[in-house]
């Protein structure tokens, strides 16, 4: 039931962000919901399981964007990583404080290595581009936030049902 | 006792047809005016009240009526909203259409028409995946335009799907020229800045709202689509290059089908 939800929450999400998120924008930045559902998950559920939906979601991500491939395997992996130092023992009571540092720095390796491999394969160092990369960053970050408490419930609702069977 | 009751019975007609008479000859206007003005504002609150509580028992009873009516009203209001939500989304899918299909007999190019799938989830790359592929007769480096503007041209192809890079993306560059001056150059997309003409001759003297068609060169992109206008342009002193910011004339974000050139 629980693994079901899960497959069910994060299609959906893939589907808006490569969908209707794509043409919503706000003055040209987008939140990046896999980064921020990826990092909620992994606080809130076992290592092991977070391992698996990080590299399929980062697998499928991967091979729907124009690349570089494996960027999105890789961060997914790192945050992973990241949530189950800073979170072993206390993984229902994690501040958004913490959680939301995660994400910042997240999401600052994801874009910064992006616009990296990207103007160095366009050989253009553009600076507006890091302006744009800057926004990116906030953008997911303030999205984090203000969805945090919510993905929070859900995931450890999630885990209730399933600890209630 | 019957003496009194008979007393009292006559005192009152003699005082009710004493005030007719007094009242017909207007004795009593100012008492009449008094009373009026006091008693006026109050009554016209009860009076309000009073009648908002009789029309509510008098709807009372029409009430299934009302609901039933209400009910009808807001099905056929739904219904004419849908339809005229329909015939907007048609009216504009028929103006984009006919557009299509003014560039492809214009152009004489043979095309494939496909609809957008996905975007790239990233914001940062501008690819788009489209639900035509191989067995459709899509090949790599088929150029796409939409309403005949130039939009990207395809990477990668799958059996049912293929992928379109757009001109707007980081990696795309491509030949380029205005079509007032002869100015060439070549078109880069930047990182979420649009797109920008680059390597055009400081000699060149651009303006504002010229347009930008492709040149030709190389082969990759048939020429004379239209790429977008000039909207800045930067001058170095020191540089033997001029750059121009482009405005694509097509909204990359609401596209919604696109046509592949069989070249």
């Amino acid at each position: 039931m629980i693994l079901f939800l899960n497959i069910v929450t994060f299609t959906l999400v893939a589907y808006l962000q490569s969908s209707l998120l794509a043409r919503f924008d706000i003055f040209g930045l987008m939140p990046n919901l896999a980064l921020i559902l990826i990092t909620a998950f992994s606080f809130h559920r076992k290592t092991y399981m977070a391992y698996i939906f990080a590299f399929v979601y980062g697998l499928v991500l991967d091979s729907i964007s124009g690349g570089p491939f494996g960027i999105h395997i890789a961060t997914f992996m790192l945050i992973v990583f990241a949530c189950s130092l800073l979170s072993e023992e206390t993984r229902s009571t994690v501040s958004t404080m913490v959680s939301t540092v995660v994400i910042l720095v997240a999401s600052a390796v994801f874009y910064l290595s992006f616009w990296i491999i990207l103007s160095w394969q366009s050989k253009n160092f553009a600076f507006s581009g890091i302006l744009f990369v800057l926004g990116e960053i906030l953008v997911t970050t303030g999205v984090f936030v203000v969805t945090f408490p919510y993905l929070k419930k859900f995931f450890l609702w999630e885990e209730a049902v399933e600890a209630r069977k | 006792m019957k003496k009194i009751s008979f007393l009292i019975f006559f005192s009152i007609i003699i005082i009710i047809f004493s005030l007719l008479f007094f009242k017909s000859k207007g004795s009593f206007s100012g008492i009449d005016s008094g009373i009026g003005r006091i008693f006026a504002p109050v009554g016209a609150v009860f009076s309000n009240a009073t009648s908002g509580v009789k029309d509510f028992f008098s709807n009372i009873g029409n009430i299934g009526n009302l609901q039933k009516e209400n009910k009808e009203l807001r099905t056929r209001v739904n219904g004419l909203e849908s339809e005229n939500a329909r015939m907007s989304v048609g009216a504009k899918e028929n103006e984009a259409l006919k557009r299509e299909l003014k560039f492809a007999r214009d152009s004489g190019f043979e095309t494939i028409s496909a609809n957008i799938s996905f975007f790239d989830p990233t914001n940062i790359r501008e690819t788009i995946t489209i639900n035509r592929g191989s067995n459709d007769g899509v090949r790599t480096n088929m150029v796409a335009t939409s309403e005949g503007f130039l939009i990207g041209k395809v990477t990668d192809v799958y059996p049912s799907t293929a992928k379109i890079l757009l001109i707007t993306d980081p990696l795309s560059a491509l030949p380029a020229m205005c079509t007032s001056v002869n100015a060439t150059g070549l078109v880069q997309g930047q990182v979420g800045m649009g797109i920008v003409m680059n390597q055009i001759p400081q000699d060149i003297e651009l303006k504002k709202g010229e347009v930008i068609v492709t040149s030709g060169l190389g082969g990759e992109y048939p020429k004379g689509l239209i790429i977008g206008k000039v909207e800045n342009i930067t001058k170095k002193n020191n540089s033997i290059f001029q750059s121009a910011s482009l405005r694509p004339l097509i909204d990359f974000k609401s596209l919604e089908r696109v046509q592949l050139i069989k070249q």
